[in-house]
């Protein structure tokens, strides 16, 4: 009886999940007087040597509200680096290591309030290291974070990430909700959980903190913009219309000079001060066949097909930036720029990198402001 | 669950749904060339598998290169590679897998009962998320695929005998 009871739970809350009606959101923007722009403030990492030299793939870059800003990456052995507002270099955060105060992967973190939260594949650790102390105040091992790939904080204190959780529970859910301690508390974000290695893509998204206290998540094989409420309930889904960003099936395609363009993801939604939504999204850069090696890499084992690398993402992508308004359900304004942005760093921020040599190569982070005009 | 709670779970579950499937069960099917193309995007670059030692060593292995052109999103600092559970566990082939996430999407009741009685430790029903979820080596779920009410009726009807 008490099975019975839950499937029937099941069914009526999959039921109420599918009355939210998408707003379409077409491609006529509201506003034809206003104005996207974006301009550098500042390129991070030493080109030269020196301290403040950066190696590998960007992973993340976020700033804190006095205008610092912190540089994580795909590399072992790299920490995550923290620069002024200017983009001159500060320090590492922390050693390596796996004991306390020390990281072998801090890949992905989010700044709070005076404290970075830092997920370390390497370690499974969730560490709660203070920027005004220098020093690490807590970690807990969180193996089931391991691979997020986003996070975003909660305005009750609470973080969501976006990963794949492997229990027979919460497994087709991207989005879970947990304690700063690392305890999980709420697994949401899909009206049919699904979860498929081929499909790996359909299981990300990018997410941001509502005004409301409820949050923002994009979708990033396709542009869909959904906003959950604090218990986790869908209440608002958002459909963006476009030729330039058809839904995609959420496979993974591995972009060929001799095949089709990439993919368009979602890369990045905020919402700013008025209630607008900011969304970045990447697309293919007319040039995008220039940006491979000259050369196919080394097969990954005998008889394995051999690809050609990217060595230029900016030609591999364009951006386009859009402001919305979810009141109206309407797209405000929009703009492309030739530079493969990667995500927010802020308010007012996104990033992009220039990565020479792949995952040991020199590397330098792009900041750019962004700025939205009425007139 | 006692066999008699199974016996009546399945007219309650067939009374919501309005469907009974009375479908002869066909043989599975091989449809090879869709497990492939699975197979094959998983192991080109699972972008959440970004590094290996996070997931289960006895299943997963670094290759020793990996493109990483697979946009923004990963896939560079790592990529994993399917392998097979240690002996002591159910082995599944990356095509039986492939093939299971096929029939869990789209087979009929008959072809998904197939594969569970295949893999009886690896691909299993989870009734109260109506899915089919696959297991990895640590019984970790690496594939949840929902089950639309109908089908489910008709692979409850099927599991549990009550025709």
């Amino acid at each position: 009886m008490i099975r019975l009871f839950s499937l029937l739970f099941t069914i009526f809350t999959n039921v109420s999940y599918a009355q939210v009606t998408p707003t379409v959101i077409r491609d006529r923007p509201s506003c034809s007087a206003c104005r996207i722009s974006l301009s550098l403030k500042a390129t991070l990492g030493d080109a030269n040597g020196g301290p403040g030299e950066l190696h590998g793939n960007v992973r993340g870059v976020r700033a804190d509200d006095a205008g610092n800003l912190f540089v994580s990456f795909f590399a072992w052995g790299e920490l995550l680096a923290q620069f002024d507002r200017a983009g001159s270099f500060q320090r590492r955060i922390g050693r390596l290591g796996s004991g306390p105060g020390e990281y072998r992967a801090a890949w992905l973190f989010e700044v709070i309030g005076d404290s970075l939260f830092i997920i370390d594949p390497g370690t499974a650790r969730l560490t709660v290291h203070s920027l005004r102390l220098n020093r690490e105040l807590r970690s807990a091992s969180v193996s089931w974070l391991a691979r997020a790939s986003a996070l975003a904080r909660s305005t009750d204190g609470t973080i969501v990430g976006n990963t794949v959780v492997e229990t027979p529970e919460e497994a087709g859910y991207p989005l879970h909700q947990f304690s700063a301690d690392g305890k999980k508390l709420k697994s949401f974000g899909s009206v049919a959980p699904s979860l498929r290695p081929d499909l790996r893509l359909a299981t990300m998204r990018s997410v941001a903190p509502g005004l409301s206290g409820g949050m923002w998540v994009a979708q990033v094989s396709s542009y869909d913009i959904e906003l959950y409420d604090r218990a986790g309930s869908l209440i608002q889904l958002y459909r963006r219309e476009a030729d330039w960003f058809p839904p995609g099936s959420g496979r993974i395609v591995t972009a060929q000079p001799d095949g089709e363009p990439p993919q368009p993801k979602v890369v990045g939604v905020q919402e700013d001060e008025r209630g607008r939504l900011w969304v970045l999204s990447i697309v293919a850069d007319s040039g995008w066949r220039r940006a491979f090696s000259a050369d196919r890499l080394p097969p990954r084992r005998a008889g394995a097909p051999q690809y050609y690398g990217v060595e230029d993402t900016n030609r591999l992508y364009d951006s386009v930036i859009e402001v919305i308004d979810p009141r109206s359900g309407k797209l405000i304004s929009s703009t492309r720029v030739d530079e493969a942005l990667a995500a927010f760093a802020g308010r007012n921020m996104a990033w992009s990198s220039v990565e020479q040599g792949g995952l040991t190569g020199v590397a330098q982070v792009r900041l750019w402001g962004l700025a939205f005009r009425e007139h | 669950m006692t066999m008699l709670q199974r016996f009546a779970l399945v007219p309650a579950v067939v009374l919501m749904t309005g469907t009974l499937s009375m479908t002869p069960a066909p043989a599975v099917s091989g449809p090879t060339g869709r497990a492939e193309r699975i197979i094959a995007a998983a192991q080109t670059c699972p972008s959440w598998c970004t590094f290996c030692h996070a997931m289960n060593n006895d299943m997963w292995s670094y290759p020793s290169e990996f493109p990483n052109n697979d946009g923004y999103f990963g896939c560079s600092a790592g990529a994993c590679e399917w392998g097979n559970c240690p002996e002591t566990e159910e082995q599944m082939t990356a095509e039986e897998f492939g093939t299971a996430i096929v029939i869990a999407t789209e087979g009929s009741p008959a072809e998904i009962s197939e594969i569970l009685d295949q893999h009886p430790r690896r691909v299993v029903l989870n009734e109260q998320r109506s899915a089919i979820q696959i297991k990895g080596c640590r019984g970790e779920i690496i594939a949840h695929i929902p089950v639309d009410p109908s089908r489910l009726a008709g692979l409850l009807d099927i599991e549990y005998g009550t025709r």
